[in-house]
């Protein structure tokens, strides 16, 4: 209690004859504290799969033991979960295609999704499915290792019969993804399913997308369903948490280093409560009880520093924070909150403990000397 | 005068240890800005070349399709694309096409790659550090002229004239002009499909040479134009009121071999990537101004705090705020001042530094220096010392002698 007291009267004090210093220094930390959350918010925090690729970690496979068509009603119910993409792997009739294969794959893969919401533009003449009913996209891998672009390029309309259906292709997509037709055509010609994804809006956590992933097993039984946790494993995973824990690291030597900037002005408000020290330690207070004063009064300045820079980042979130962030619709928790103020003081008093200790090493005539 | 100087010297001389960790904290600091300035304008350079030199924003980059497989005899299909690009630079509304017609040769004992570049071309280029671009591409001597551009390269005299070998092949060139590293060359080289652009650029040390006759021999007859496609990707650049008839005929040709990326996806692409990178480079050194700043404000302030018994007693000695001030500003600029010679050293001789090996130079955080880098620390220094100051001026101002002798004894 009256270690309280003393503490409340010395930081009365300071603020009543070191305004400027004390507010200097306040607003000196806040600034740190306001880069650490920041760069925790940039670094930290979003240093994993699921702020950087949230569409892979939100996507889910199922691979089907027996066709299923796009009319099955099972499929409204994860239509209105999220996005669906359809594949179909088909077998290619040589006879009635075009030339235009450079190795004996027997088999192509094309996929489906719902409003033909394709990200990819034209590597090759068009993507534009209204150019012909039965048109099909290649991807670029297909004209990597299957079809052979020189013969493409001289072909004027060139054609390709899948599961003894005539395609035009129309042209190649610029992504790595398999060949494309429009929703419709898979469709109006009753192609079966054999792989189906579902992309949900949110990223779930592992026990989520396991029990997500049941419940599509349920639904289509006999299906193998793999969540992005089961194609990147853990390990993979674990790496991302390594690098997190580095990251927090370098943020925390950063703010150290910063910090140090604003320790002259703790020292300095150190040195002019010397004498009010001496007092003190001519009272029998220990040289314990009186650096951890000062202590006290370091911790109590950084958690007040850190609660204005957690307000402030509150405050400045939407207006300044999202507009300079690289993963601008981030979710600060108070979680995240209590890390950022934690660490704040952990480092702070990591960077002011040779102030302290020269504090604790003096004596008290060397106290009352250095207090004239 | 020497009696100031005394004082000065007195005041000052318990705390040359926190100004020297000043003078080093604010040289890292102007250094830190400086190269991260110097870093994003050198990403943005590729950008601001090729929004110059497009008007039109139908204009496009145009890519083959192709696979990985070049088994057919490539120099007829290599003329094609030449041929193709002549028809196309001749049609009504096209401005100009860029391509990357580069060979290999040998100068000297090294290998580089020779560059044809039209006068067209000339505007995607930095400014030359030395020379002049040519205004044709053959002298009456018969030379080729050429720009060079690398660490390797530096030194040759402007208006020498000397050749660059391939196979059999000879071209005699006459330098005409230097570009200093780091910079990027408009190569027009990327395969990619959907590119932003800074993947049209590229660094590296070259030769370019003047476009005509005998440099296109040069470079139709070199021993790899028969193995390796070249000329699959050119931009094509409009004139501003090109008509739409005329984009949709070039369009058209080139629809049959492969695919367009515009301008305006280029640019929005770009833009996003400059946004990130900006971002990415940037925070941390602002972050390091701000707090440098904010620390050199809270140093200059306590300073005066702890001048504030010495103050005093010249105050009341008659020595003048004005004079106090003055003092507390000299102080500031002598830690100033060395932070911002240090760095104007370094971004006014960068390009020095990088060619004499004395700077090492990352390829993937590559910087671009110029008469802006050297303004920029010029402008944070005075920024600095202003800040410092009006705070001296502000605690000053406030106080009669009286109450600074007052504060000094408490």
């Amino acid at each position: 209690m009256k270690f309280c007291y003393l503490l409340g009267e010395r930081l009365k004090a300071h603020w009543k004859n070191h305004t400027v210093i004390l507010l200097l220094y306040l607003l000196g930390t806040t600034v740190c504290l306001l880069f650490f959350i920041y760069y925790y918010g940039e670094f930290t925090k979003p240093n994993s799969f699921e702020e950087i690729y949230p569409d892979v970690l939100a996507t889910y496979q199922a691979d089907l033991p027996e066709a299923v068509y796009l009319s099955d009603n099972r499929f409204d119910q994860l239509r209105q979960e999220g996005r669906l993409t359809y594949y179909h792997t088909a077998k290619i009739d040589f006879d009635k295609s075009s030339d235009l294969f450079q190795d004996e794959a027997e088999t192509m893969t094309f996929q489906a999704r719902e409003n033909d919401s394709y990200p990819h533009a034209a590597a090759f003449r068009s993507v534009d499915f209204s150019e012909s009913e039965n048109a099909l996209v290649l991807g670029m891998e297909d004209v990597e290792f299957s079809i052979e672009a020189n013969k493409l390029r001289a072909e004027p309309d060139p054609v390709i019969t899948l599961d003894g259906i005539e395609m035009k292709i129309i042209g190649v997509h610029n992504y790595a993804y398999a060949a494309c037709v429009s929703r419709r055509f898979f469709a109006e010609n009753n192609i079966p399913v054999n792989r189906f994804t579902v992309t949900l809006p949110d990223v779930l956590s592992k026990q989520e997308a396991e029990a997500y992933a049941t419940k599509m097993e349920n639904l289509f039984p006999g299906a193998s369903v793999q969540t992005a946790y089961d194609i990147y494993g853990q390990s993979h995973l674990y790496g991302i948490e390594q690098n997190r824990l580095g990251s927090m690291w370098d943020a925390m030597v950063m703010l150290g280093v910063s910090m140090i900037a604003f320790l002259f002005l703790a020292k300095y408000l150190f040195d002019m409560s010397l004498k009010e020290d001496a007092v003190y330690r001519l009272l029998g207070a220990s040289k314990s009880q009186t650096t951890a004063i000062a202590l006290a009064e370091v911790v109590l300045l950084t958690a007040l520093s850190a609660a204005a820079a957690i307000l402030l980042h509150i405050l400045l979130y939407e207006p300044i924070f999202t507009k300079i962030s690289r993963y601008p619709n981030q979710t600060f928790v108070p979680a995240d909150y209590l890390l950022v103020a934690s660490t704040s003081i952990l480092v702070c008093l990591i960077v002011s403990l040779p102030f302290l200790f020269i504090l604790w090493k003096k004596s008290v005539n060397e106290t009352r000397r250095s207090a004239e | 005068m020497s009696k100031r100087l005394y004082l000065f010297w007195q005041t000052r001389k318990s705390d040359l240890l926190i100004d020297l960790l000043l003078i080093i904290v604010l040289t890292a600091t102007f250094f830190n800005l400086s190269n991260a300035v110097a870093q994003y304008r050198y990403l943005s350079f590729a950008n601001s070349a090729l929004e110059r030199a497009s008007q039109n924003d139908n204009d496009f980059y145009y890519t083959e399709l192709m696979s990985g497989d070049f088994s057919e005899e490539e120099t007829v299909r290599n003329l094609e694309r030449l041929e193709q690009i002549q028809q196309i630079k001749a049609m009504p509304g096209v401005r100009a096409v860029y391509c990357d017609k580069s060979i290999n040769a040998v100068y000297g004992s090294q290998s580089f790659p020779v560059y044809l570049c039209p006068e067209r071309q000339q505007d995607l280029y930095p400014e030359l550090n030395r020379g002049s671009w040519y205004n044709r591409p053959v002298n009456d001597d018969g030379t080729i002229n050429a720009v060079v551009y690398g660490t390797q390269l530096w030194n040759q005299p402007i208006g020498s004239v000397t050749e660059v070998r391939n196979g059999e092949n000879i071209l005699r060139i006459k330098i005409c002009g230097m570009i200093y590293p780091p910079i990027n060359i408009p190569t027009f080289s990327s395969v990619s499909t959907n590119p932003v652009s800074i993947d049209l650029f590229n660094e590296m040390p070259c030769i370019i040479v003047g476009e005509c006759e005998e440099s296109l021999r040069f470079f139709t007859e070199n021993e790899s134009f028969q193995d390796f496609p070249y000329c699959r990707n050119f931009f094509v650049s409009f004139e501003s009121d090109a008509a739409d008839a005329e984009i949709q005929a070039v369009k058209e040709i080139l629809y049959q071999t492969g695919g367009m990326t515009p301008m305006t996806t280029i640019r929005k692409n770009s833009e996003e990537t400059l946004r990130e990178q900006f971002r990415s480079i940037m925070t941390l050194p602002v972050f390091y101004v701000v707090i440098s700043v904010a620390a050199f404000f809270s140093i200059s302030l306590l300073y005066i705090f702890r001048q504030t018994y010495a103050y005093s007693v010249y105050y009341l000695a008659g020595f003048g705020k004005k004079r106090i001030l003055f003092d507390v500003a000299l102080h500031t600029a002598g830690l100033i001042l060395p932070a911002a010679i240090l760095n104007l050293i370094y971004v006014c001789r960068y390009p020095f530094w990088v060619m004499k090996g004395i700077v090492k130079v990352n390829s993937h955080a590559l910087s671009y220096f110029d008469s802006f880098s050297a303004a920029l620390v010029l402008l944070l220094s005075l920024t600095v010392l202003m800040i410092a100051t009006i705070a001296a001026a502000g605690v000053l101002h406030k106080n009669s002698p009286a109450e600074l002798w007052r504060k000094s004894q408490e």
